[in-house]
């Protein structure tokens, strides 16, 4: 890392400054910081109960073995250990958790502990309960478990071989979902073609956005009413409960989930139901309040990763002028041991068919199997920045095999300014964007033009220089109806999100979401939405922090995952306003004696628009309704407690054509990027580095930097260095932050920002859900590495993660990444 | 000389400071300061980010120091001034440092926070002015995994202006 | 990971083998052993402490005989548990002469599992090899020690 870094410029504004009328635009000072900044945040590690038990959980070393047997009774024996929980007891008292896809992956049976069977390293096996955390991890080591080891499957392309390990017999395969898409004619757009571009395979590594605070619940279980309340950092409650409820026989009532701050979720934080489920198990058996706080190392072994997806036999027919035609691949994903959220990744890519391009003939085949490494759960970007990553390499490795100008060829392809809405092959609709624009804006920050200078000066130094651009789309706001697609027989479709909004008696405005923040500012942005609309100051407004059951203000698919907050939260929150105001205006227009549209709400006040002087405070109409309300008709229908379920406007997906739209935003973002590689030692630097962002109107422009910010980081680190390899024998070999290095502030490249506002014809603010989109910094890092060693035999990078040595194997035989390159010419 | 199993150290009583408050407790040997901030004080501040000493989020400042108190056992903190995030507002009023944060967005989740806040309160202390790259060698062992350490930069670097 | 190698000893092949049967002899070639006890011809345990880092990593291995072909050949299965540490080693020996001494063959399977795999991989190796380089050396001894008796 060189001495200087140079702070990154003010963002670039694209637009003109938009007239500011009211609080949405501007950058409110964010209610959330005041606790935090004081260390009076509440994490639910935070939490505490008189009497709680500490638990800690048996591991599994091996990859796959038979359990034989679970022996706690010396751990029992312990002084301050109050007890236990094995898999032969899940066994008896749940059911295995409800799987999304259809046989052979519907057979795949998962509990709360490994049943039989331990099926990756660091599988929980058994639980101890014990006065304190010390002696909770006293007493698991003297757990006695019976392995007999299996051999293990680490390679995902080998799963479906004969003589592969199989780890769940009841399936009889390891083949969670597979199937077929077919759009378009690919077969005629070969034909048609002057150049077909083969390339043999593709893998994007795996790796997890790791937030910082670790997954956990305090569980406290009430025996009198059967009821339990974990105080948790669960990122979606809605599906937490369907999953758990139905395993633990109780309805779903039962289940509270209480959250406040959390630290980071990053889709880390869904599939947390296995381990709630057992601390539940444990705090009823106990009748004990129980705390489970995982370890740095089993979040990286044993919690989630992202996807990890191989992509072979890749066809793209090209025309001579660098227009493509389309693509076909055979994608084989691994999702760890367990499927759990999966097989859903096997079509959310779809939301991205084409990436950014207009390209219409569009074949892939999907396979999806079970390894013996960690499951894997939604990470951001969610299998759309796999597939994107794709299509971008394909981009520029075919720019680069027919001597093409990588921005020439992007723009060539690119889906056009004019053409939104733009229709996919799938039937997904673009709402809105301009991607060239947004690519022209990247190339300017980062001094494009002078590039060649830099590349000799770069050259006089001895280094290497490369250019690369990342293109992405960060898809927002789901219609859960394409898991329909998997398995025609899920009852699931279209999306959700609850919101509610009161005006309490002594005129306090008080809002509590359905969403379940960490740290993407809620609190603040809703206070900015219902400020607007009731003609006050977001200081008026008191969001509730977090997340609570209790509350009633969730619904099915209520959470924060799947860039949607400011569509879906803030579409509920603006729909619940909507309906305050309304009651609100009826009830001073029955106070003041007019009708409700003589009534406006400004200045935390319901005036009449012919004379303000006639006013009434809020405070005054939260009275009468509450406390003052004889007189008032009978027929007055007010409650000035207002609940709002949006809902976005989908249908439901024609499963037989795999076709209909899957998401309804689509913000997006283009990166470059400018690195200087050592060719002696394959180690390189980023040295400059531009992030575009689109995503519609902005509500607080400083969150959607911050999340730009923090996302570019990332998939830095997700370029250069964070990966999870695992060795023959399931070990994985980066299980902390020891050896798995996440980027720190003296990693980062200069990071320059732009941004143009492309508004939603489709939502209710105009606004886009984003913060997935970084990914587009996985493939400018992979591109600018590609573009630096040229002069080197033209290596091509085939791997999303590219550490230090992997550039130095690259640099050493540039032809071994070649082998997998054909091309065919008419 | 062993020491026998019966002669063993297993706790001890000890006296911190910890931001201006005087407390005496008797700790397990084997137990870290970030937890016994944490649990038997009540400081939940301080957070826990990772088990290798390698995330900062744990960081507060010993003597004047920073140090990853995960790092660190309990009983190596006694007769020692600690400090924690808890100790840097007065009351209600935020420090500079706080407010500069605020401003400038340089938290999300807030989870890295605390720690960030102790390494450049010590880093301003030593050096009031310091440069960029003297704010990014400082926060180094401040992993955060939501801001791209961006904003957190200017944030402490408009203070030290 | 897979150890493979091949060991000269001037003894002939019926000492060679009888050092390799015989557990109580077996168990001095191990570096760091502290005790044993044999259950039967065919099992025995070992508790080792293995030098690696401070106090050093304490083991209990248990030790199997598998197939075996009288003075030619011989399977040896070891599952060793410490904390933070399970070995499982399989080792087979082929015997056969070389002029008047005898020429030792040997392949072992070693599967190294739990938290040190995971971390120590880049330390793993090297101290197999020494493990394995102390266990040649100690049965060259012992098959010495065994030839100076019958002579």
């Amino acid at each position: 890392m060189t001495e200087t870094t140079v702070a990154p410029p003010k963002p670039v504004v694209a637009e003109p400054d938009k007239p500011q009328k009211g609080w949405a635009g501007q950058n409110v000072p964010r209610k959330e910081d005041k606790r935090l900044l004081q260390g009076a945040g509440v994490f639910f590690d935070d939490v505490k109960r008189h009497g709680m038990g500490y638990v800690h959980f048996v591991r599994s070393p091996y990859a796959h073995a038979r359990i034989r047997s679970v022996d706690v009774s010396k751990a029992l024996e312990l002084d301050g250990v109050y007890g236990t929980l094995t898999g032969d007891e899940v066994a008896i008292l749940t059911d295995p958790f409800f799987e999304l896809s259809v046989p052979p992956g519907a057979d795949m049976k998962d509990y709360a502990l490994a049943v039989g069977k331990a099926r990756f390293v660091g599988e929980p096996v058994a639980a101890v309960v014990a006065a304190t955390r010390d002696l909770a991890r006293d007493a698991a080591e003297l757990v006695e478990v019976d392995y007999d080891p299996l051999p293990p499957l680490v390679d995902a392309r080998v799963a479906e071989d004969g003589g592969a390990p199989i780890l769940h017999e009841e399936a009889g395969s390891n083949v969670v979902w597979e199937g077929t898409f077919d759009w378009g004619d690919f077969e005629g757009a070969v034909a048609e073609a002057d150049h077909v571009v083969k390339i043999k395979e593709l893998h994007f590594d795996r790796f997890s956005s790791t937030p910082l605070e670790c997954s956990g619940c305090l569980v406290e279980y009430n025996r009198g009413t059967g009821q339990w309340t974990m105080y948790c950092n669960h990122q979606m409650p809605g599906v937490g409960a369907i999953w758990m409820a139905p395993a633990m026989r109780v309805g779903i009532d039962k289940l509270r989930f209480v959250t406040q701050d959390i630290g980071g979720g990053f889709g880390n934080k869904i599939c947390l139901h296995p381990y709630f489920v057992a601390c539940c198990l444990l705090a009823r058996k106990l009748n004990r309040a129980v705390q489970w706080t995982e370890w740095r190392t089993d979040q990286h072994t044993a919690n989630a990763h992202g996807n990890e997806r191989w992509f072979q036999e890749i066809e793209v027919p090209v025309n001579a002028d660098g227009t493509m035609l389309g693509f076909k691949v055979k994608a084989v994903d691994d999702c760890g041991a367990f499927p759990r959220y999966e097989p859903l990744g096997c079509i959310i890519w779809a939301q991205v068919t084409p990436g950014c391009y207009r390209w219409r003939n569009i074949r892939v085949d999907f396979t999806q199997v079970v390894t013996n490494k960690s499951p894997v759960s939604p990470n951001r970007g969610y299998s759309r920045m796999q597939h994107l990553w794709l299509t971008e390499r394909i981009i520029d490795i075919v720019a680069a095999e027919l001597g093409l100008d990588p921005v020439q060829v992007r723009k060539q392809n690119y889906v056009k300014h004019e053409e939104f809405p733009y229709e996919t092959p799938n039937g997904c609709i673009y709402d809105s964007g301009d991607y060239a624009r947004c690519l022209d804006i990247a190339l300017d920050l980062i001094g494009y033009p002078s590039l060649e200078e830099k590349r000799v000066d770069a050259e006089s130094r001895g280094k290497l220089l490369g250019v690369g651009i990342g293109s992405t789309l960060d898809s927002g706001t789901n219609n859960f109806g394409q898991s329909m697609i998997l398995n025609p027989e899920l009852q699931f479709s279209g999306n959700n999100e609850v919101a509610t909004v009161k005006l309490d008696i002594f005129g306090e405005i008080v809002v509590t979401l359905g969403t379940v923040p960490q740290g993407q500012g809620h609190e603040t942005t809703a206070a900015q939405v219902v400020a607007d609309i009731l003609g006050c100051s977001p200081d008026d407004v008191h969001v509730r922090a977090g997340h609570d059951t209790y509350w009633n203000s969730h619904a099915g698919f209520s959470g924060t995952y799947a860039s949607q907050f400011a569509v879906t939260g803030l579409g509920a929150v603006k729909g619940a306003t909507d309906m305050l105001a309304g009651e609100m205006k009826k009830l001073a227009s029955v106070v003041l004696g007019c009708t409700p549209d003589d009534i406006e709400l400004a200045g935390g006040m319901a005036r009449m628009k012919a004379n303000p002087e006639v006013a009434l405070p809020f405070m005054a109409l939260g009275a009468i309704l509450n406390a003052n309300n004889a007189g008032l008709p009978q027929d007055l229908d007010v409650t000035l407690n207002c609940r709002y379920v949006y809902r976005p406007p989908f249908e439901k997906p024609d499963l037989e054509r795999k076709y209909g739209n899957l998401t309804l935003t689509y913000a997006s973002q283009v990166h470059a990027c400018v690195v200087e590689v050592d060719p002696d030692t394959g180690v390189y630097e980023l040295v400059d580095y531009a992030a575009v962002d689109d995503c519609g109107n902005r509500i607080h422009p400083q969150i959607v930097e911050g999340q730009v910010h923090g996302a570019t980081a990332q998939a830095i680190g997700a370029a250069t260095h964070e990966t999870f390899p695992y060795d023959e024998d399931g070990n994985l070999l980066t299980p902390n932050f020891y050896d798995y290095h996440v980027p720190h502030a003296l990693d980062m490249p200069p990071l320059k920002t732009g941004f143009i506002e492309s508004e939603s014809p489709f939502t209710p603010l105009g606004a886009k859900g984003m913060g997935e989109g970084g990914g587009a910094g996985i493939h400018a890092v992979c591109a600018a590495l590609q573009d630096a060693l040229r002069t080197r035999g033209s290596p091509i990078v085939t791997d999303s993660c590219n550490p230090y040595h992997r550039v130095w194997s690259l640099l050493q035989d540039p032809a071994a990444s070649r082998a997998g390159i054909e091309i065919s010419s008419r | 000389m062993e020491a026998s199993a019966a002669t063993a150290v297993r706790s001890k009583t000890i006296t911190v400071e910890v931001n201006g408050v005087e407390y005496e407790r008797e700790v397990e040997a084997r137990r870290l300061l970030i937890h016994f901030l944490r649990d038997d004080l009540d400081l939940t501040g301080s957070h826990i980010g990772c088990d290798t000493g390698n995330c900062g989020a744990c960081s507060v400042l010993y003597d004047g120091l920073v140090v990853k108190s995960c790092m660190m056992l309990a009983v190596q903190a006694d007769g020692a001034k600690v400090e924690t995030v808890e100790g840097l507002a007065d009351g209600n009023e935020l420090t500079d440092l706080q407010r500069s944060f605020t401003a400038h967005h340089a938290l999300q989740c807030g989870y890295c926070t605390p720690g960030m806040l102790m390494s450049a309160t010590a880093l301003l202390r030593e050096k009031p002015h310091p440069t960029e790259d003297e704010i990014r060698k400082a926060i180094q062992g401040n992993l955060c995994r939501c801001t791209g350490y961006v904003n957190i930069v200017e944030a402490i670097r408009a203070v030290s202006q | 990971m897979r150890v493979e190698g091949e060991r000269e000893f001037a003894a002939p092949r019926q000492t060679v083998w009888e050092v390799l049967n015989d557990p109580s002899r077996l168990a001095k070639t191990m570096p760091g052993v502290q005790s044993f006890d044999v259950q039967d011809e065919r099992h025995w345990r070992a508790n080792l402490k293995i030098p690696l880092g401070p106090g050093g990593l304490k083991m209990s291995v248990d030790f199997e005989k598998g197939e075996e072909r009288e003075l030619e050949y011989a399977e040896l299965h070891a599952k060793g548990n410490g904390v933070g540490a399970i070995m499982n080693m399989d080792t087979a020996f082929h015997l056969s002469d070389a002029g008047s001494g005898t020429r030792m063959k040997w392949e072992a399977d070693v599967h190294i599992l739990g938290p040190i795999a995971s971390m120590g991989q880049r330390v793993i190796q090297p101290i197999v090899n020494q493990q394995v380089s102390s266990v040649l050396a100690a049965l060259d001894a012992q098959v010495q020690e065994a030839s100076a008796a019958e002579a």
